[in-house]
């Protein structure tokens, strides 16, 4: 945790850097960030070119309005707040893709290595992914920020513009449906 | 009741806002409700399973094309000249700049026309009038770059053409325009944007990361009328980066046979 803390504000003074000119440093953000933006994006749409561009569109953003960054809150929020608009405006641009969503995931995974003992954690994985697609996008969203990034419900409601108490409900239900969802899957590669 | 109760502390307890006495309460029904002690413990395998999901490695050219936008950036290329006002949250800022652009900008970049040709005249007299009339091409130029951004957005396919019509008058494009213009070429959902986009870009193709996407934008289309025509930009370019695609386009006998006739006259001549 402390440790955590540490590289926050870390990113913090290098953001707050970017703001007063030094974009250099936005370098450094990019290489620390780059990959769990792309994994978000990635899970959250299933399309791994148009989350490329995405990540993309995010390190833009940042660098365009870097001067409404106050460092009074954590890096991470900010950028995945401004991931969150930048999907939100992609897809009100192009509504068209948001059909065929994890094609692509899947089809990744069955491209993995299944030999011995591997091949039941990655079924695991796989019904996992499998039963995170099916969750409406709110539910998901809550789920990937929560579970794969790690960050804390006070963190995702600055992120989502919403109450602590609605992150919790929310998480809540979210993970009560993938638990759901894994549970039909399971019976139904049974039958 | 009580279950429901106890389930509702879930929440909380992943929150780590779980008070004493709450906890005190869930401690003892777990220990005497066996659903709920399974229960928990099943959701907190799963919040477990999720923190292991397997990274994805995204593509090697995401970096490159991260320091060619920085890069572009610091040569002063992507400079924003909309700034926000003190005391403005960065969403009411941005909500007030993405609904009112358009208007404003189209007004503003009239404004500076006539500034321009007004400004020139009176300049001619003064000594530093090149200097300042360079300025004032500059700042002309930067609002038809950015009306034609704010014209691709829009949600009229009509509108959208226009955007890119308008591109033609931006001589000296940012990464910010470039994405745009590729990304209507990748996703618009009219094909006569898209068929548009392919000639507006024909005229940025001195840049690398233009003639890459454009080989890129092949893969992903699927109007045989924007095929053919980015084949035959490609081929025009001599972009011989397309040949992979080409060829695969050439065998995958779902594609359409005059696409494929095409990829396959492509590759001749660049072969």
């Amino acid at each position: 945790m402390e440790q955590r803390t540490t590289d926050e504000s870390s990113d913090q003074s290098l953001m707050l850097a970017v703001r007063e000119g030094d974009v250099e440093k936005l370098g450094i953000l990019f290489e620390r960030h780059h990959g769990q933006l792309f994994n978000f994006l990635f899970r959250l749409t299933g399309n791994r070119h148009l989350s490329e561009d995405l990540v993309q569109e995010v390190f833009v953003r940042l660098l365009k309005y870097r001067h409404t960054y106050r460092g009074e809150s954590q890096f991470t929020t900010w950028m995945f707040h401004i991931a969150r608009n930048a999907r939100i405006d992609h897809f009100r641009r192009s509504p068209r893709e948001e059909v065929g969503m994890e094609d692509e995931i899947r089809e990744h995974v069955s491209l993995l290595p299944t030999p011995g003992e591997r091949a039941e954690h990655e079924e695991e994985t796989r019904i996992m992914l499998d039963a995170l697609a099916r969750l409406p996008e709110e539910k998901r969203e809550v789920l990937l920020l929560r579970g794969l990034q790690g960050l804390k419900f006070e963190e995702i409601a600055e992120i989502l513009k919403c109450s602590v108490n609605t992150i919790k409900g929310r998480a809540f239900r979210a993970i009560r449906d993938l638990q759901v969802a894994v549970h039909q899957l399971k019976s139904e590669r049974v039958l | 009741m009580k279950c429901q109760r106890i389930q509702d502390l879930f929440a909380d307890e992943w929150a780590g806002t779980l008070d004493a006495g709450d906890r005190a309460e869930l401690e003892l029904h777990l220990s005497e409700c066996a659903s709920c002690r399974e229960e928990r413990e099943s959701l907190n395998r799963l919040w477990a399973r999720l923190a292991v999901i397997p990274s994805e490695e995204p593509g090697s050219g995401m970096r490159s094309r991260f320091h060619a936008m920085l890069e572009g950036y610091q040569q002063g290329l992507g400079h924003a000249r909309i700034l926000p006002s003190r005391g403005m949250s960065f969403g009411e800022w941005f909500a007030a700049w993405s609904g009112h652009r358009l208007a404003f900008q189209t007004g503003f970049a009239a404004m500076l026309l006539l500034a321009g040709f007004f400004g020139g005249y009176l300049l001619r007299a003064s000594r530093n009038g090149h200097e300042e009339l360079a300025n004032l091409r500059d700042e002309i130029h930067e609002m038809r770059r950015m009306v034609t951004i704010s014209l691709l957005k829009q949600q009229s396919a009509s509108e959208r053409l226009k955007g890119v019509s308008w591109s033609s008058q931006v001589s000296r494009p940012d990464p910010e325009f470039l994405n745009t213009l590729m990304h209507t070429l990748n996703y618009d959902t009219n094909v006569d944007v898209r068929l548009a986009a392919v000639d507006a870009l024909a005229r940025f193709a001195g840049y690398p990361a233009v003639r890459g996407g454009l080989v890129k934008s092949l893969t992903k289309q699927d109007s045989p009328l924007v095929q053919i025509s980015l084949i035959d930009l490609l081929v025009q370019l001599h972009e011989r980066q397309s040949i992979d695609v080409l060829r695969q386009l050439t065998n995958d006998t779902t594609q359409n046979e005059q696409v494929r006739q095409r990829a396959q006259w492509g590759l001749q001549r660049l072969s």
